[in-house]
């Protein structure tokens, strides 16, 4: 099969792939830049378990060709601590038990990491709508809230 | 004295969690590893006539290539689960059949989305390909798709070895229940249809199989829930007695019981790896997920119940036909046992009959799923309360109230058999009354309806009996836990269940550093591995709590007898006079350290002259810690007692329909729990959110819906609807504590009666909104679409759309 090289920044790192037009973002993260923090859930971009940010918004990794990653910043899970300190997102997520499998977490974190850019003091209605692309089989969402808002206090 | 337990300690679990640093199955890399494909029928029902592999062994990267044949060849029907053997009773009832099915469906499909080809490559993508150039020729069965139509006479059989289509059968019968429901003034007769949904982990399945051949050591990793019946299984399946197994079963992104079975793949990877002498891995996509792996609650009742006037039931009997599909080593027939067993539920039932069938379908195996045949019982039972109350005039709580099992009763035999433990179900419904403000949410009600607006209260008590003994079942019922104290004083503690979310490593942390006497901090815990222990009844069923950190308090204490006996001996005192907390063993009556944990363990392990007479070296303890509460032995009335502990709610919900869509919006979720003494009450209230969440996942959205011919038509997460965020209500949660009192630590078990209440409740207050239109609700789920088709046939408005 046919393939192309293409150069990607991930987590402020500068890549260059060998890969076939075909691959998934997702695949390119996980399997060749061997980051294995983004997940796959479900293959259909219902569940935002494979969120990470591209260019400064959130894109389901799973959706995303390889190739469009070409020339693009990419922000996963593994790049939000920073020498060995935790991100406040993810000391907000700790703190307000807004995990257990911890499946869909790495979504959750670069949700609210782009969606905090955005809109830096949300209310729980703008919460409930921005995240219902992310699924989260374990907690009930509830503390996942209380952390989106933990984390705006501690980041705002 | 508690340091630990009891308080909301941070979860230690979380830290890798929120960097991306646990490894899931998925994140498992073997070296070499080759990539497997499955091919999947696209049949319901179909006779396999052809399979032909050429064109996929053709493909680039493709190794190896496999049809039910060469499976048939090469290793045994799959071994039954969770039975140890194909004959697991000695009684008439429960009666048990098997069905031969291969890690590969051989010259028959009986469901969509059965294994029927197998394909290696050593590309991930490029298997894919393969697996679609399989080429199969069917010849279609008319397949059975109705459960009940499943049990006519002359219907198809989807085993031609079986006389029928029932799988399972259990019959009880205790008191003269006929004649009382002859001649009670009130009976109630329902016909309820509870519908199909399963757990969806947000992780799918995956399994990796690697052989060392120096040693004839395969190593299997799997997402499962039963890591120590695994290698039994496989070896037996295999047929391979010279082989070891050991089974790793890595971070789980969620069970919920789905990863509870015995699985095709478990014995397709192992073989293959013994053919191809490689480590061969399959991960399941979400798709395949929806048809591979085994869906649950699917079944219909029939319920008959009589009451006195004063409201009291005077006799209960059922009929319960479990939708099995396919009949896989799921687990799926203990669906038909536990429903039966526990109908009668929180309340005071002398004469109860049933007959509980589990009958095969083609359609993806059922098996446990998060409160397994509990959501279930506690669906019939709350109807027919409800039902019972509006017949003879009286409130949802009176009608209650009058049959509760009374505290001075505890421990209390139920009908079947089983010993409820504890508790307090009077006093529990009064708090969930007081919380929510019941009166003040009826007249709300009323005024509503006075303004035309469909509110109404649902009111539910729910019983879950959970950690069963089971003779000759791989879930025997007990746990094992090793907990040692190494030569610098760190405890190591190896647990045979699972981390697959339900935060073992704190809860158990938290346990052991307090039995112990050292840091939480200093408590490390391994799970997950089936080498760690000899054995283990896997993780399932909220038993966690009952028996393994049981079995943890044990070890414990032994350990911890042993480091006061060396200290003793050491500072010439009694063991009596000496306490251990912090890892500093003091004197109970002077003040000061006079010893640490780690310089007794220095001692056991080095310094072993100073050790008492008589005393081997080591600080270490294995405790098999059985479900206390429970008997083999039958009774009187023949009847064995099976569940340990019986953790009890009440849900109420105040919701309001719209009437012109069908839609319910959630206007109050209260629940009271009492699930005995709190571990760890942070992650007790994230547990039950978590679990209200799947059940109102599977009251108002999740269905696997299957059409005529069988197809799944809702196989993805576009069409099989989880709750969002935006779907999920507030919640209030509040608590009860009645120590479970035949366990160590006084904990009962708390994961999964969250996912009880939500169908239970909704239903009873959807119903009670739609009173003005005499609307009955006895069918999940509740989609806005059922319920407005139910308003639309009461109003007769002939507008079927």
């Amino acid at each position: 099969m046919q393939r192309i090289t293409l150069h990607t920044t991930i987590n402020g790192k500068e890549f260059s792939f060998e890969v076939e037009p075909r691959l998934l973002l997702v695949d390119l993260i996980r399997d060749k830049a061997g980051l294995k923090g983004t997940h796959v859930g479900c293959d259909t971009g219902n569940c935002g378990a494979c969120t990470v940010v591209m260019n400064g918004v959130t894109v389901k990794s799973c959706q995303v060709l390889a190739p469009r990653a070409g020339g693009a910043d990419i922000r996963t899970v593994e790049g939000l601590a920073r020498d060995g300190t935790l991100h406040p997102i993810q000391e907000a997520f700790w703190e307000c038990d807004g995990l257990e499998c911890g499946f869909c977490t790495p979504g959750m974190l670069m949700t609210t990491a782009a969606f905090l850019e955005e809109n830096p003091h949300p209310s729980d209605q703008e919460i409930r709508r921005a995240y219902s692309g992310n699924l989260c089989r374990c907690t009930g969402y509830l503390n996942i809230i209380k952390a989106v808002k933990r984390a705006a206090e501690t980041t705002g | 004295m508690a340091t630990y337990v009891g308080k909301s300690i941070k979860r230690k679990e979380s830290f890798d969690s929120i960097q991306g640093k646990n490894t899931y199955i998925g994140d498992v890399e073997v070296p070499g590893m080759l990539h497997a494909a499955i091919h999947r029928s696209p049949h319901a029902h179909a006779r396999v006539t052809r399979v032909d592999l050429s064109e996929a062994l053709a493909q680039p990267g493709v190794v190896a290539a496999m049809s039910g044949q060469d499976v048939r060849r090469l290793s045994r029907p799959l071994a039954p689960f969770p039975f140890t053997r194909t004959k697991p009773y000695t009684s008439d009832y429960p009666r048990v059949r098997f069905a031969d099915h291969y890690g590969l469906a051989v010259d028959r499909v009986r469901h969509v989305g059965e294994a029927v080809a197998v394909v290696v490559s050593e590309d991930r993508y490029a298997a894919a390909d393969a697996a679609e150039a399989v080429r199969v020729e069917y010849e279609p069965l008319p397949p059975v798709v109705d459960v009940e139509a499943a049990l006519e006479r002359g219907t198809v059989r989807l085993y031609e070895e079986w006389p029928d289509n029932i799988q399972y059968e259990f019959r009880f019968s205790e008191g003269p229940v006929e004649e009382l429901l002859e001649e009670a003034p009130v009976v109630i007769r329902e016909r309820i249809v509870q519908h199909r949904y399963t757990g969806t982990p947000m992780e799918p399945r995956g399994v990796i199989a690697s052989v060392d051949q120096r040693d004839n050591l395969l190593t299997l990793w799997s997402s499962t829930q039963v890591p120590h019946a695994l290698p039994n299984l496989v070896l037996e399946t295999l047929g391979r007695a010279d082989l070891k197994i050991r089974v790793i079963s890595p971070t789980m992104g969620g069970g919920f019981g789905i990863k509870w079975a015995f699985y095709p793949e478990e014995v397709l990877m192992p073989l293959l790896s013994l053919q191809l002498n490689r480590p061969v891995g399959w991960r399941e996509s979400r798709s395949e997920h929806m048809v591979a792996s085994h869906h649950s609650r699917a079944q219909v009742d029939h319920v008959e119940a009589g009451f006195d006037r004063a409201g009291r039931i005077t006799a209960l009997k059922t009929h319960v036909i479990v939708d099995l599909g396919a009949a896989y080593p799921s687990g799926g027939t203990s669906l038909a046992f536990v429903t039966a067993n526990f109908i009668p539920g929180p309340y005071r039932v002398d004469n109860y009959a049933t007959t509980s069938f589990g009958v095969v379908t083609n359609k993806t195996a059922a098996g446990p799923h998060r409160a397994n045949g509990k959501a279930e019982s506690n669906f019939i039972m709350e109807r027919v309360m409800d039902r019972a109350a509006l017949e003879l005039g009286l409130g949802k709580d009176e009608i209650r109230r009058r049959n509760l099992i009374q505290p001075h009763e505890f421990p209390y035999t139920c009908v079947t058999g089983s010993t409820y433990d504890s508790g307090d179900y009077p006093a529990c419904l009064r708090k969930a009354l007081a919380e929510a403000d019941y009166a003040g949410l009826l007249a709300d009600r009323d005024r509503c309806r006075l303004e035309g607006r469909y509110r109404g209260v649902g009111l539910a008590f729910l019983l879950e009996p959970l950690s069963s003994l089971r003779p000759n079942a791989y879930n025997a019922g007990y746990e094992t836990v090793t907990v040692r104290v190494d030569p610098v004083g760190k405890a190591w503690v190896f647990s045979g269940d699972v981390n697959m979310s339900m935060s073992h490593m704190t809860t158990l942390s938290q346990v052991v550093a307090d039995e112990l006497g050292v840091r939480f901090e200093d408590v490390q815990v391994f799970e997950g591995d089936s080498a760690l222990v000899s054995a283990s009844s896997g993780s399932y069923a909220s038993r966690f709590s009952t028996v393994t950190i049981s079995a943890a308090i044990k070890a414990s204490r032994a350990v911890r007898t042993k480091i006061l006996a060396i200290a003793a001996h050491s500072l010439r005192t009694h063991p009596e006079a000496l306490e251990c907390t912090g890892g500093m063993i003091l004197g109970r009556d002077k003040p000061g350290v006079a010893l640490t944990v780690k310089e007794v363990a220095n001692i056991a392990y080095y310094s072993i002259n100073q050790l008492p007479g008589n005393m081997d070296p080591g600080l270490h303890d294995t405790h098999y810690f059985i479900n206390p509460n429970t008997s083999f032995e039958p009774d009187a009335k023949g009847r064995t007692s099976n569940f340990s502990t019986f953790p009890y709610a009440v849900n109420l919900a105040y919701v309001e329909v719209d009437v012109a869509t069908g839609d319910t919006q959630i206007l109050k979720y209260l629940t009271v729990d009492d699930s005995g003494n709190l571990l760890n009450p942070m992650i007790v209230d994230t547990q039950i959110t978590g679990a209200i969440s799947h059940g109102i996942g599977g009251a108002f959205l999740e269905e696997l819906v299957y059409d005529e011919q069988g197809q799944l038509l809702s196989g993805t997460f576009a069409d099989y609807l989880i709750p969002s965020m935006a779907e999920m209500p507030d919640l209030e949660i509040h608590h009860m504590v009645t120590p479970m009192p035949f366990t160590p630590g006084g904990f009962k078990g708390v994961g999964e009666i969250g996912a009880i209440g939500p169908p239970v409740v909704l239903a009873s207050a959807i119903e009670d909104a739609l009173a003005p239109l005499g609307v009955k609700i006895m069918s999940l789920p509740l989609k806005p679409e059922n319920i407005w088709r139910a308003i639309h046939e009461k109003r007769g408005t002939g507008d079927k759309r």
